[in-house]
């Protein structure tokens, strides 16, 4: 009986302290604008100028385009006013993007001076591939290949010159409107035309036949990237035990205003006879 | 029958042994070191079937020796043996304890030896003891007052207090003289001194958790050096029913010496219910002001203070890291520990280095009597113990654990890396697959541990003890994807790409300790100790090709590296000096070496973060325990002085502690002290995997040395039955740290901008306790109400709650005894932790097209989670052997008996224009079934 009672006891206090009330308060919506820009030399100036998403149900904010702003790039050759294209994008067609040099943003938005400023980095130097063509023998629906008639390729050699120690990153990108598959075992998900590395400190990748999921010709972009696009990998975290404002090099907003330089080369794959 | 009966110098010990099945008690007295000259005398005779009275007759007439005896009783009673080159004194010893078969149970026998060397056999029929349930009680010997005039008075008792059946010394051991205000506490080897005892016919008292309180009566014939007390184990359930008055087994103790103090018993701990192991850390974050509600951290948050804010010391090195398996379980073995004790602020001069608590553990020194073997195995793991008394005077005690792939593991495991994986998800393809290559995962992951301690006890005076300590995590998530070079000649080549998913970390511990007792009022001991915490993580994807053509192997890896090592060798040497039956002197000096490194790396090519710190801390403190008015009134001042090489300065540590005893129930406490760290470890926010850890030495610019002021004032009443205590406590923080890792915009550099920030902080609350000592019906009810508020510039204006805020905690822990079994449930209800919430949310197109989410916040820790509750429950079973001794217990264990969905943090997604907040929850209705047992 006492057992019992002490128990009673137990659970009736539980029940008292739940019943508490606490306070439940909802931060402010982040106003800051999210600006996404990637300024690739030789092609012209694009700037994307987003809201955030309202986390909070006091606002309704979805992420949508900021449309109303006067946007301004700086050169070397003075300030230009970009125009309105839509959806939050402002561009100037006439201003093409030099490598080497540098250009800041800034716009005012809610009575704050939004900035930012990048370099664009070099041309890659020196991008050079091992081999030009591939071949790969083409697996069929219900077929296994036995270990004997397995073959693999050496791997593909990409290099390219990184004295200065920066970041580069591949991104190979078939070509093909309507490419066969190389397997077609492949699950859907793995069904991809394009695949990247991590941005990295490095001067050279090694590609594998497995890489590729379809036969045709493939695009090998190297880009050469700032710190900053390679910080985007590695500035997220959606846990609430370590929330942070993300890395950014937009002062009173948020997102990247980066310079980006490519190089390309091609590749195909071909399906062994 | 307790009566010493002096041989000359020889020690006399008071030994309870096991009886024999059948319904009957023995009470017996051995004589242990020196050996007596009896024992020169070897019995080799073998009885099959004799009565007790041929048995002596037989040893009086082959050895020459004088045994007084009850002819007509023993002729009642038979004996089977084979004595083989047996010490006579043994041989009677176990004459007494009846090995053999007897037809009728043996009554209680006692046996004495007298100056002359006769043997006198004794036997009691009246006090023969049975337990509820019919069995055998397992009795300390009752003993009767000395009547007759007292020889000596105010004469000083030294001496030891053990295990009776281990010999195992008990370290905390309250010694007191019935009636007066003298008392002592043994020291961490079992040592005592109780000074002005007033007569040598007065009663002593000796009680210490998780024992039986045991009651001597002083005789003139009693020696006073070498008065050693054996202690009878609580745990039994054959206990429960002895009538001895006043004598409690508690699992859990507030010291009535110390405020803010608590005792654990861990030989008690497997009556609470747990997750796969019991646990010492666990047990403690019941006690009130210890959180409860942070499964996933065995470390200790105490009174609103971090983890590593707490100092646990363990056989004299401290131990920097404390988890297993993600926090779910503690290091610590529980079979390895013999003591643990709890200092929730206040703390005394001796400790320091920490800003919030103190937690000491002592290891076991094993039995130093008998071998020993036993072990647990439970849905988790597999443990195993064993207990060596190699020689008279060295014992070792070695304790392993390693868990096993079991369910529980695997639950834990895998809740934590479905999380893993939903963070570190990358649109990156390094392979695809083909036919042939195989993609799989590694099962590697496992906790393990050991502890083995040695104990050398050269002289009467000396102890020496090695003990050592290794704990080890490996959490492997890692896959691998390899296609092998093709069989068919030609252009082919091999291939591996492996993504690594590695954390490995733990302690190496080891200290060699030197104690001596100087004199009867002089203590000291001399520890040299390693400390060594290293934590590696490894989250990186390495491919690995060969070229066929050139058979050149190219091994490349991306992806983050860290690693945090942490190394402390330290002296020191402590002493206790009762100089005054009033005043108890501490003082002693100590020095640390700190050598912490911390790298970072990204890409094995790219070192992003190296700190490294080495730093010496050198000091000294003296505290005095000063008692007036028979003990009612004690204060305890003290200081700690410490210098820091690294900063240059000397850092004064004052601290003051006084109680006021107003009646022998009500008592009222208080305390001040300051308090300084110098290794701080700092919470990295982890990208990929929530915050991770590490330790770093505080230095004069980035990392101040932090400082803490405790004020706390106490009261509490104390009956045989009940406890009632109320402690209040104020926590100001200075100086303390918070960091941020943020990857640099400079152009072509990989550096990272390191931020700390330093704040200040206060943690403040009430917390109530009654405790109910009753002996069927045990436990605890508490409740905290607490606060814990930091301020960073960074962060904006004022307070904001800190991560550990808890602002009501209610536990409730009752165990119930019943036959063989033990019922226990644990009650826990806590108000949710703050947490950070998101402003706002935006998704960045990546080059190749895809999408990266990320997260704006304004507010830290404006929200708070759920509250938090959850009931255990665990019935155990306690297993005898043919003797009715305990000797372990199967044990059926609910964790979250209720299945509470509790939330452990949120997660946030961006979907189709708006987050979408899910919940990681801690762990639900988890059953564990445990088996234990061992030999004695």
């Amino acid at each position: 009986m006492r057992f019992r009672y002490n128990v009673i006891m137990l659970l009736s206090a539980t029940f008292f302290f739940a019943a508490c009330k606490k306070e439940t308060k909802v931060p402010a919506y982040n106003e800051e604008p999210v600006i996404s820009a990637y300024l690739f030399a030789g092609n012209c100036v694009s700037i994307k100028i987003t809201a955030q998403i309202a986390v909070s149900t006091e606002t309704s904010s979805t992420g949508e385009g900021i449309d109303t702003l006067h946007v301004y790039v700086d050169d070397d050759s003075g300030s230009h006013l970009l125009m309105n294209m839509g959806d939050g994008v402002y561009a100037d067609t006439t201003l093409m993007i030099g490598e080497g040099k540098q250009y800041s943003l800034h716009f005012v938005y809610k009575e704050k001076v939004i900035s930012g400023t990048t370099l664009v980095p070099s041309a890659p130097q020196n991008f050079t591939q091992s081999v030009g063509e591939l071949s790969v023998s083409k697996i069929e629906e219900g077929t296994m290949p036995t270990p004997g008639s397995f073959q693999m390729n050496d791997p593909i050699s990409l290099n390219w010159s990184n004295d200065d120690q920066s970041y580069y990153m591949i991104i190979v990108e078939n070509m093909e409107s309507s490419p066969e598959l190389i397997r077609d075992t492949t699950s859907t998900r793995f069904r991809i035309t394009s695949f990247r590395n991590e941005p990295a400190v490095t001067n050279q990748y090694q590609l594998r036949d497995q890489q590729f999921q379809y036969f045709g010709t493939h695009r090998l972009v190297l880009y050469h990237l700032n710190p900053d696009y390679a910080a985007l990998y590695s500035g997220n975290s959606n846990s609430s035990q370590s929330l942070s404002n993300p890395t950014t090099n937009i002062t009173n907003g948020v997102g990247i205003f980066t310079g980006i330089s490519t190089d390309t080369l091609f590749l195909k794959v071909n399906k062994q006879q | 029958m307790f009566h010493s009966i002096p041989m000359r110098k020889y020690l006399v010990i008071v030994t309870l042994f096991l009886a024999n099945p059948c319904h009957g008690q023995l009470i017996k007295k051995k004589a242990a070191m020196p050996p007596s000259p009896l024992d020169k005398i070897v019995v080799n005779d073998q009885f099959a079937s004799a009565t007790l009275h041929e048995v002596y007759q037989t040893l009086m007439t082959n050895y020459k020796v004088n045994i007084i005896y009850d002819s007509n009783y023993c002729k009642k009673r038979y004996f089977s043996y084979w004595f083989s080159k047996t010490p006579f004194t043994r041989a009677i010893e176990i004459t007494t304890r009846d090995p053999g078969v007897s037809i009728k149970p043996l009554d209680k026998m006692t046996y004495y030896i007298d100056s002359a060397l006769n043997i006198t056999i004794k036997y009691d029929r009246t006090s023969t003891i049975y337990t509820e349930d019919g069995k055998l009680a397992e009795v300390m010997p009752v003993q009767k007052k000395f009547e007759g005039p007292a020889e000596k008075k105010n004469f000083n008792i030294s001496g030891k207090v053990v295990d009776v059946a281990s010999g195992e010394p008990l370290p905390f051991v309250t010694v007191t003289v019935s009636g007066t205000g003298i008392g002592t506490v043994s020291n961490a080897d079992g040592l005592f001194s109780l000074l002005n005892v007033p007569s040598d016919t007065a009663t002593i008292s000796a009680s210490y958790l998780g024992y039986l309180t045991r009651t001597i009566y002083l005789n003139p014939q009693m020696q006073t050096g070498n008065f050693i007390i054996e202690l009878f184990p609580g745990g039994a359930v054959s206990l429960k029913d002895v009538v001895v008055t006043g004598n409690r087994n508690d699992m859990m103790k507030m010291s009535s010496g110390d405020l803010s103090m608590i005792k654990l018993s861990p030989a008690k701990l497997a009556e609470l219910p747990n997750v796969g192991e019991k646990d010492v850390m666990r047990a403690f974050q019941l006690m009130p002001g210890v959180s409860a509600s942070n499964e996933s951290s065995s470390g200790l948050y105490v009174r609103g203070g971090t983890p590593d804010q707490n100092l646990v010391v363990y056989d004299g090195f401290t131990i920097y890291h404390v988890d297993h398996l993600y926090g779910f379980f503690s290091a610590f073995n529980a079979n390895a520990v013999k003591d643990v004790q709890l200092y929730k602020g206040g703390f005394d001069s001796k400790f320091g280095g920490r800003l919030s608590s103190v937690m000491e553990l002592t290891g076991k020194e094993g039995n130093k009597k008998n071998f020993n073997l036993g072990g647990d195995i439970s849905l988790l793991s597999c443990n195993l113990f064993t207990e060596i008394p190699l020689t008279e005077n060295i014992s070792i005690m070695a304790a392993w654990r390693r868990s096993w792939k079991g369910p529980i593991y695997n639950w834990i495991f895998d809740s934590f890396n479905q999380n893993d994986n939903e963070t570190e998800q990358q649109p990156v393809m390094t392979g695809g697959p083909g036919g042939g290559p195989s993609d799989e995962t590694k099962t590697t992951s496992y906790f393990s541990d050991l502890n083995v301690k040695v104990t050398y006890k050269p002289t009467e005076k000396d102890n020496i003890a090695y003990s050592y300590f290794y704990s080890i995590d490996k959490l492997d998530n890692s896959t691998n994807f390899t296609a092998p070079g093709g069989f068919g000649g030609g252009n082919s080549s091999g291939f591996s790409n492996g993504t690594t998913d590695l954390t490995r970390y733990g302690n190496v511990g080891m200290s060699l300790k030197w104690s001596r007792k100087w004199a009867d009022r002089l203590y000291g001991n001399t520890l040299v100790s390693y400390s060594n915490y290293y934590s590696e993580r490894d989250r990186s994807n390495e491919r690995t090709t060969t070229n066929s053509s050139t058979s050149e192997t190219t091994t490349i890896k991306n992806g983050i590296l860290e690693n945090n090592d942490l190394t402390d060798l330290s002296f020191k040497s402590d002493y206790e000096w009762n100089l005054f039956k009033w005043s108890d002197l501490g003082f002693g000096i100590f020095g640390t070496d700190y050598d912490i490194n911390y790298n970072y790396s990204q890409d094995d090519t790219s070192e992003v973060l190296a700190r490294s710190g080495h730093g010496i801390l050198t000091g000294g403190y003296i505290q005095d325990k000063m008692t007036f008015f028979k003990k009612r009134l004690e204060i305890k001042p003290g200081i700690r002085l410490s210098y820091f090489d690294i900063t240059g300065k000397l850092y004064q540590e004052p601290r003051l502690a006084t109680g006021l005893n107003i009646t022998d129930r009500l008592s009222l406490k208080g305390s001040y002290g300051q308090f300084y760290q110098f290794a701080n470890r700092i919470t990295r926010e982890d990208i990929l995997s929530g915050s991770r850890d590490f330790w770093i030495l505080s230095d004069e610019t980035k990392v101040p040395v932090s400082k803490s002021t405790h004020y706390i004032a106490g009261v509490s009443y104390e009956t045989n039955n009940y406890l009632f205590s109320v402690e209040a406590y104020k926590k100001d923080l200075e100086n303390i740290s918070e960091y941020s890792m943020r990857f640099s915009t400079t152009r072509f550099s990989t550096t990272v901008n390191e931020s700390f920030y330093t704040g200040y902080g206060f943690a403040k609350g009430i917390e109530l306790l009654v405790q109910k000592k009753a002996r069927k019906f045990t436990g605890w009810v508490s409740y905290s109400l607490g606060q814990a508020r930091n301020h960073f510039d960074v962060y904006g204006e004022g307070y904001f709650a800190a991560n550990q805020d808890v602002t009501h905690e209610f536990k409730a822990v009752s165990v119930y005894k019943y036959k063989r079994w033990d019922f226990s449930a644990t009650l826990v209800y806590a108000t949710g932790r703050p947490y950070t919430a998101p402003a706002g949310s935006y998704s960045i197109t990546l080059l190749d097209g895809t999408s990266e989410d990320y997260f704006t916040v304004t507010t830290k820790n404006s929200l708070r989670l759920p509250d938090y509750h959850r009931l255990d429950l665990s019935a155990s079973y306690h297993i005898f052997n043919s003797n009715k001794k305990d000797i372990g217990y199967m044990s059926l264990s609910l964790f979250n008996a209720y299945n509470q969905t509790n939330v452990w943090y949120k997660q946030y997604y961006i979907s189709e224009g708006s987050v979408i907040e899910s919940n990681v929850n801690y762990l639900g209705i988890t059953p564990n079934l445990t088996l234990s047992l061992k030999i004695r």
